[in-house]
C-alpha cells in the first residue's frame, strides 16, 4: 500500500490526461507507447527495485548506499547509491511546495474563495498564490505561506512515527480515501451531459472522445517523441528510480511475495492513471471550455481549467475542494515516501536515532524548499530542481539500477531471489526482457531523453538541429536568453548537496567498514 | 478507451483479489526501522 501511494501522485491525474489528450503526440499511438514501455521498463524495474531492496534489508540495509555496499562489495559500490539519496530529497524540496498548493486550492475551493469569472481571474488567482510576480513574494502572501509550513511541518510530523505507525498507516486510509474521492468526482464528470444546451458540441462524451481518439497510429509510432514521451510518464509514475521502491522493500520479509506485491503496487497506479486520472480532468475540462484549455501543461491544467471548470459546474465548491484533497492526498503519500530513503540512510550510515535523522533532514530540506520558496518568480527554482533532479536524476538512477541488477546482482540470481515465497510467478519471457530489453531500451531512451532535453537535438536523422533547451540557456545563456542568476545558484546548490551527500556517504563506508571487523 | 481502461481495471482486481485471499501472515515488515537510539542496539 505504501509503494502505491508512493507511486499515485499529481502525474496520474494531471500530467498522463495531458499527455493523452496532446495533439501531436498523444492518442493511440502515445497509449501503444506507453503500454509496451510499462511491460519493458517500468514493470521490470519495479521487481528489480523489490528484488534488491528485500536483499539489502535481509543484509541489514535499507538505504539506497547501503543496498548497493552489500550487493557490490566494493568501495565504490555505495556511492552508486548517491542518487538513491539525493534523488528523492531534491524532489521533496519542490514536490513538498506543490502539495501545499493543492491543500490551500482545497481550502478555497470549500470556502468559495475560487468563485471568479473569466480564465485571465483563475490565472491571476494561481500566480499571486504560488508568488510567480516576484522572488520572495509568497513570504508576504500569508496564506500560501501558512499552507507551505503546516504542510512541511505534517510531512514531519508523520515521518518521524516510523514505518508502520506513521507512513503506512496514512496509506492504508488515504489511499482507499483517494479511490473513494476519484470515484465519486468520475461519476459526476460522467453525468455532467452537455453543460451548454447553446453549445451541444462541448458535450462530456465529446471529451472522452477528443481524449481518446486513436488518430494515425502508425504516424505516431514512428515519431520518437512519443516513445519519449510515454517512456517518461511511465518512469516518473511509477517512481521507479526515485530510491523510494528499493527502500520499502528492504522492510519486508524474506519469504514475502514481492512478485505480487510489485504487481499489485503498479496495477494500483495504472488503475488510478488510465481509468480515474484519464476519465477525469480532461472531459471535464473539455466539456466545459473546449479542445483549448486542455492544452497549456500540467499546472495549467491543474490550477488553471480546473477551478474555472468547477466554478461553473453545480456544487462546484464541493466537487472543486474534493478534487483538491484527491490531489493533495496523492501528494502527501508520495511526499512522505521521499523522506524515508533519507532518514533510512541517515540513521544506517551515521548511526543517528530518528529524531535526530530526522532533525538534520528536516534542516536539509527546510533550507531546499525556502530556495523554492523564495526564488518563486516565474517558478524559476522548482523547473530548475524538477529538471536536473526530477528528470535527469532520476532516469539516470533507474539506469544504473537495471545495470546493477544484471551485472553486479546477477540476472539468475535476482530472476531466483524474486520468486522466493512468491505465490505468483512472473510469466518468463521478464527474465529476458530484464537481462536484455531493459537495459538497450532504457539506454536508448535516456540517450534521448538527453539529447532532447540538454542538447536539444529535434530528433530528426534527416535534418538534425540543435537548439540548447531553457534549462540549459538558464545556465549559460544565448541570443535572446540571458543566462538566469537564480537557476545558476539553484544547480550550484544542488551541486553542493550531492557533494555533502558524496561525503555522508564516505563516512558511512567507513562505518560500516568499521562495524563489519 | 476500451481496451485500455478495461486492462488496467482486469490487471488490479485481479491484483486486490489475489492479495485479499491470499492468507495473511502474522507480522508483515521484516522488522521495524529503528525510531529510538536503544532501537539501534540491536543493529
Amino acid at each position: 500500500m505504501a509503494v502505491a501511494g508512493s507511486a499515485v501522485g499529481l502525474g496520474n491525474f494531471l500530467r498522463f490526461p495531458g499527455l493523452v489528450a496532446d495533439k501531436e503526440t498523444g492518442g493511440g499511438a502515445f497509449l501503444i507507447a506507453y503500454f509496451i514501455s510499462l511491460l519493458v521498463v517500468g514493470l521490470p524495474i519495479c521487481w528489480v527495485e523489490w528484488t534488491l531492496g528485500r536483499f539489502g534489508g535481509s543484509q541489514g540495509f535499507n538505504s539506497s548506499p547501503g543496498i548497493f555496499h552489500a550487493i557490490l562489495r566494493k568501495p565504490w559500490g555505495k556511492y552508486l547509491g548517491l542518487l538513491g539519496f539525493i534523488v528523492p530529497v531534491g524532489v521533496y524540496f519542490y514536490y513538498v511546495v506543490i502539495e501545499s498548493w493543492c491543500l490551500g486550492y482545497a481550502w478555497h475551493s470549500f470556502a468559495g474563495h475560487l468563485d471568479l469569472s473569466g480564465a485571465p481571474a483563475f490565472a491571476n488567482f494561481f500566480s499571486g498564490f504560488t508568488g510567480q510576480a516576484a522572488d520572495g513574494a509568497v513570504l508576504t502572501s500569508g496564506p500560501a505561506l501558512a499552507f507551505f509550513i503546516a504542510v512541511f511541518l505534517l510531512n514531519y510530523a508523520i515521518i518521524y512515527r516510523g514505518l508502520s505507525k506513521g507512513i503506512e498507516l496514512i496509506c492504508n486510509w488515504g489511499m482507499p480515501l483517494l479511490i473513494v474521492i476519484a470515484l465519486v468526482l468520475l461519476a459526476r464528470v460522467l453525468t455532467l451531459g452537455t453543460p451548454d444546451p447553446s453549445r451541444p458540441e462541448l458535450s462530456v462524451w465529446n471529451g472522452l472522445g477528443y481524449m481518446w481518439d486513436p488518430r494515425d497510429i502508425t504516424a505516431g509510432l514512428t515519431n520518437p517523441q512519443v516513445w519519449l514521451k510515454a517512456a517518461s510518464q511511465v518512469f516518473f509514475t511509477l517512481s521507479v528510480g526515485f530510491g523510494v521502491i528499493i527502500t520499502y522493500a528492504s522492510y519486508v520479509k524474506p519469504r514475502d511475495d514481492i512478485a505480487l506485491s510489485g504487481l499489485t503496487a503498479t496495477s494500483a497506479n495504472e488503475f488510478c492513471e488510465v481509468a480515474l486520472g484519464g476519465m477525469i480532468t480532461v472531459p471535464a475540462a473539455y466539456a466545459f471550455l473546449g479542445a483549448s484549455a486542455v492544452a497549456g501543461g500540467t499546472f495549467a491544467l491543474g490550477f488553471n481549467v480546473l477551478p474555472q471548470v468547477f466554478a461553473g459546474m453545480p456544487g462546484g465548491h464541493l466537487f472543486g475542494g474534493l478534487f483538491f484533497t484527491l490531489l493533495f492526498i496523492a501528494a502527501i503519500t508520495s511526499s512522505l515516501s521521499m523522506l524515508q530513503p533519507g532518514i533510512a540512510f541517515l540513521e544506517e550510515g551515521l548511526g543517528l536515532d530518528r529524531r535526530r535523522s530526522v532533525a538534520l533532514l528536516g534542516l536539509v530540506t527546510a533550507i531546499g524548499c525556502l530556495m523554492v520558496v523564495w526564488f518563486s518568480r516565474d517558478l524559476k527554482a522548482l523547473s530548475t530542481v524538477d529538471f536536473w533532479i526530477g528528470d535527469i536524476g532520476i532516469f539516470l538512477q533507474g539506469t544504473l539500477l537495471i545495470y546493477v541488477f544484471n551485472l553486479g546482482f546477477g540476472t539468475e540470481r535476482g530472476w531466483e531471489h524474486a520468486h522466493h515465497g512468491a505465490d505468483i510467478r512472473i510469466p518468463g519471457i521478464f527474465r529476458h526482457i530484464l537481462r536484455w530489453v531493459s537495459p538497450v531500451f532504457l539506454t536508448v531512451i535516456f540517450a534521448m531523453f538527453v539529447l532532447r532535453n540538454v542538447a536539444g537535438w529535434n530528433l530528426s536523422l534527416a535534418d538534425p538541429v540543435f537548439t540548447p533547451t531553457d534549462p540549459i540557456l538558464d545556465l549559460v545563456g544565448g541570443p535572446g536568453h540571458p543566462p538566469s542568476a537564480v537557476a545558476r545558484l539553484v544547480v550550484l546548490m544542488l551541486a553542493v548537496f550531492a557533494a555533502f551527500s558524496a561525503l555522508l556517504i564516505h563516512l558511512a563506508g567507513r562505518r560500516w567498514s568499521r562495524l563489519s571487523r | 478507451m476500451t481496451v485500455s481502461v478495461g486492462c488496467v481495471v482486469t490487471l488490479f482486481s485481479w491484483c486486490l483479489w489475489k492479495v485479499l485471499t491470499t492468507p495473511r501472515k502474522p507480522e508483515h515488515l521484516a522488522h521495524v526501522e529503528p525510531v529510538e537510539r536503544k532501537d539501534l542496539a540491536g543493529r
